[in-house]
């Protein structure tokens, strides 16, 4: 990414915070460790560069908003300042390696200037013994060190680092640009109702709209919903047959997971708020969610997205996607019938 | 360039300034000057409540030569030193990073020698249950055998997972979550001292988010001076603690308690976009909840200028809501709490939760014994003759006014279960009060071992009796003795736990608690003729009560006449 991108993106995300941490910055008060918490896309990662590009850019303008051009700006968004070390998962995890190597780095002095930066991507994922690691630098960073963590959920990282950075939550900002972006194109508005619940990050719109994937994952959801609702064990079937070729990796997973998730919400919106199908991603077959609305109790709906909520966790723990699919359908198939 | 986060500027110096743990202090500044100085400490308790500032003070004051009354001075060259982390007898270590046996080794080898500088070497052993297996007995190896003039300091937040043989070999000092009082006084303190002006309610709003953790409480503030550097208002309190303010508690509150999914729902969706933390939320409803219970028991527990914060209905709410559908909303919560952190969609917990406590579950135990309670009203009347006859049938009744579920006539019940007479009587002769008593005292234990929807079926459960034959085990409500006696499950996993908590299997007998009496008396009867029942009011200890209380416990036996 290009440093102008960067400070455009900021400017368009998160206005507030940026406006709020150029003042911390300009009073000397930025504190050592920070905590960037949202969901993908939200530009956290670019928070946390503008920062760090201010912090060392040799030509901040008057309004404290760094260049963006100069040797600095340049070298930081393109991840290549040796003074701004970012770190991310290997894998699935970061691992306790990682962040000995960042806590070796935290007790050098910088390479040029007086100050170093560390940006680690994903926190959540750190393991327990990297996490513990990382404990003792946040408590006594050395002065010149300034540390950005982030992550999509801080509730997952361990309570003791959460209490020894100051949180910040970065909340989805207005949709609207994109929705109209996305209006220009071919997709049918339920499908960009979808993709707005499931992401802000242009990248992971891209992704997903790939080959209609999205276009098509939704159509096989609504299949095997149309399935269950019957309490037909097709919807059993459409797992291996319908959705299951489609993932062409963990993302996909997850997406497919979340939607499930929505799908119910759905439901549940619809029988308790008499939701309208314009405002729904899964308001096409309105019949359908209506007809799901009215036949399922309450306890029925809530055993139903107990159950996704749960099956869907084991994911975590590498059971295979088609049998969390199939166990949820069986689940949801009993509650049917 | 960097600020200096104000749980750095403030960490305490003396044992006088450690917030929150005054029996601690006192008792280490007493074994300072009475010079009872223990070689090993552990310090353990939740993040944030000063153990690591307690470690570092008394590494001070045992070698400070100025220490008074059990405090050091802070100004000598050893305490500045000290302060500064640059005494070599003063020893910190990371166990998280340092975790190999190597590392103990290391230190066991050089705390051999005799400190250079100050009176004591002194290790302080941070998140030493990050050690690894090998470490631990390395390190115990040193406990065993300790240098002289070397003290140990071990803090943990996770106690349970070091070794007991570690544990039995320190001076243990469990550090207490710190009240949201002593919170608010140290924030007023450090506002006072920066003159910076404050709105109680915000002080409140952020000591409660902090859990007992003083070091959340001032990271908190810390951001919320970074919004406004003059004032501590109650707006911004919300804003860095992610908290919604009282009056949006109350209105939730109210639209699901009566039964409004919808408002309830909106509500959710609005404070969720306003990107308020869903976990705070939860939170936050649960001290909401627990704040109507409190005020239901006695209204002066809650100060005026706090009641007025809570919302104008809350009175009125707190006091018309059954505690049990308060109790049963604040379980709920605590479920779905631990559920959000492991997801990346809050929003349909929240909402999920919304219905669960709009429409609490019938299958709930509160609600199906109110349910049950109705069928057996509307079966009495419509059934009268039978169960007048059914009545007569069961003579000689037992006294408990226990619901009298009429379980020949609840016809979307499975057959009826019957107590398993010969079994239970069989144990019954060779039972004891130790076997009872032991069982009775780990009970909580092998539930513990269930899964949660079976330790709901067996909570209600006791053992009444017990004998290497077998444990006879009451349940309070017929309805969950059926499904006990039903569930082929359940059983086998009481078997599995019966056998991971008392390193035996023996059957368990289920009897529905209105019933044990009468199996009782007609064991006894058994055993001996009528006639030996005493037939006065008064208690005469015959030789079958003896036996009997030896048997269920004196508390259990009440004689009764017939
Ligand atoms: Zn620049
Ligand atoms: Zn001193």
């Amino acid at each position: 990414m290009k440093a102008a991108q960067v400070l455009t993106a900021v400017e368009m995300q998160q206005p507030e915070l940026e406006h709020h941490f150029l003042q911390v910055i300009a009073k000397h008060e930025l504190s050592h460790a920070y905590l960037f918490s949202g969901t993908s896309g939200v530009g956290k990662k670019n928070l946390a560069l503008l920062l760090t590009m201010r912090l060392f850019c040799s030509n901040v303008q008057a309004t404290g908003v760094p260049c963006g051009k100069c040797n600095e700006c340049l070298r930081i968004a393109a991840g290549e300042h040796p003074d701004v070390l970012m770190v991310k998962p290997t894998g699935s995890s970061l691992k306790v390696d990682q962040i000995r190597e960042v806590r070796r780095e935290f007790s050098k002095s910088a390479v040029e200037g007086q100050q170093k930066v560390f940006i680690i991507s994903e926190a959540e994922t750190m393991t327990t013994e990297a996490a513990n690691s990382l404990l003792k630098s946040l408590e006594e960073p050395p002065t010149h060190v300034t540390v950005f963590l982030l992550t999509n959920n801080y509730h997952r990282l361990l309570p003791t680092i959460i209490s020894r950075t100051q949180v910040v939550e970065l909340a989805v900002q207005d949709q609207a640009e994109l929705k109209t972006k996305l209006k220009q194109g071919p997709l049918p508005h339920s499908t960009i109702q979808l993709l707005l619940n499931l992401t802000s990050d242009a990248r992971q719109i891209e992704r997903l709209t790939e080959d209609d994937w999205i276009v098509k994952s939704k159509q096989g959801l609504e299949r095997w919903f149309r399935w269950l609702l019957q309490g037909d064990w097709q919807a059993f079937l459409t797992v291996q047959t319908n959705l299951v070729p489609l993932m062409r990796d963990r993302n996909d997973q997850d997406v497919t997971i979340q939607m499930i998730c929505f799908l119910f919400q759905e439901v549940l919106q619809v029988k308790y708020q008499g939701t309208g199908s314009e405002q729904l991603a899964f308001g096409d077959d309105y019949k359908m969610m209506q007809q799901a609305a009215n036949s399922l109790s309450d306890q029925q709906l809530i055993a139903i997205i107990e159950n996704v909520l749960t099956i869907s966790r084991f994911q975590q723990n590498n059971v295979s996607f088609q049998n969390i699919l199939e166990a949820i359908t069986l689940k949801s198939l009993r509650e049917f019938q | 360039m960097s600020y200096q986060a104000l749980y750095r500027v403030w960490r305490p110096q003396r044992f006088d300034e450690i917030v929150g743990q005054p029996v601690i202090t006192k008792t280490l500044k007493n074994a300072l000057i009475t010079k009872q100085i223990s070689h090993a400490y552990l310090f353990s308790g939740p993040r944030g409540t000063g153990k690591t500032s307690t470690a570092k003070i008394l590494a001070k004051a045992v070698n400070c030569p100025k220490q008074q009354d059990g405090e050091p001075c802070n100004q000598c060259p050893i305490c500045l030193a000290i302060n500064q982390g640059a005494l070599n007898d003063v020893i910190e270590i990371d166990a998280a990073s340092n975790n190999g046996v190597e590392e103990i080794r290391n230190i066991r080898d050089k705390a051999k020698y005799a400190p250079t500088e100050a009176a004591y070497k002194v290790y302080i052993i941070d998140e030493v249950h990050m050690l690894s297996t090998g470490a631990f007995n390395a390190l115990l190896k040193t406990l065993e055998e300790p240098p002289a003039q070397v003290i140990f300091i071990l803090a943990t937040t996770e106690p349970h997972k070091l070794p007991a043989t570690i544990i039995s070999r320190v001076q243990r000092f469990s550090f207490k979550r710190i009240s949201a009082t002593a919170i608010v006084a140290q924030l007023e303190k450090i506002l006072a001292a920066k003159q910076i002006t404050y709105d109680d309610q915000g002080l409140k709003v952020i000591a409660q988010s902090a859990e007992g953790g003083l070091r959340d409480a001032l990271s908190m503030l810390d951001q919320a001076l970074a919004y406004q550097q003059d004032r501590v208002t109650y707006e911004n309190a919300l804003q860095v603690t992610g908290s919604v303010a009282r009056v949006e508690l109350q209105n939730y509150f109210v639209a699901v308690f009566r039964h409004e999914v919808a408002t309830g729902l909106a509500m959710v969706q609005t404070i969720l976009s306003q990107g308020k933390d869903a976990h705070q939320f939860i939170e936050d409803l649960i001290d909401y909840a627990q704040k109507m219970l409190l005020y239901q028991q006695d209204q002066t527990m809650i100060p005026a200028n706090e009641l007025a914060m809570l919302g104008e209905r809350f009175p009125t709410m707190a006091q018309a809501t059954d505690a049990t559908l308060i109790y049963q909303a604040i379980e709920t919560m605590g479920q779905v709490q631990q559920q959000l952190r492991a997801t990346y969609q809050p929003d349909v917990y929240l909402e999920l939760l919304t219905v669960k406590l709009a429409h609490p579950k019938p299958n709930d135990l509160v609600a199906e014994v109110h349910q049950l309670q109705q069928q057996v009203t509307t079966l009495q009347q419509q059934l009268k003759p039978d169960l007048q006859r059914e009545k007569r049938d069961e003579q000689p009744a037992t006294s408990t006014t226990a619901t009298p579920a009429p379980r020949t006539t609840v016809s979307e019940k499975p057959r009826p279960l019957k107590a398993d007479l010969t079994a239970i009587f069989q144990v019954l002769q060779t039972a004891t009060r130790k076997a009872l008593t032991n069982y009775q005292q780990h009970w909580e234990q092998l539930l513990g071992s269930l899964s949660v929807t079976q330790r709901a079926v067996m909570h209600v459960s006791k053992p009444v009796a017990a004998s290497d034959q077998g444990v006879v085990v009451a349940f309070d409500y017929d309805f969950l003795y059926e499904k006990a006696g039903h569930d082929q499950e359940l059983q086998t996993a009481l078997q599995t736990g019966l056998e991971q908590v008392f390193g035996t299997t023996v059957p368990l007998l289920f009897v529905a608690q209105a019933e044990w009496p009468k199996i009782r008396q007609e064991y006894l009867d058994r055993k001996q003729p009528k006639q030996a029942i005493p037939t006065t009011e008064k208690t005469v200890e015959t030789p079958l009560v003896t036996k009997a209380k030896d048997l269920f416990g004196s508390e259990l036996i009440k004689i009764e006449n017939n």
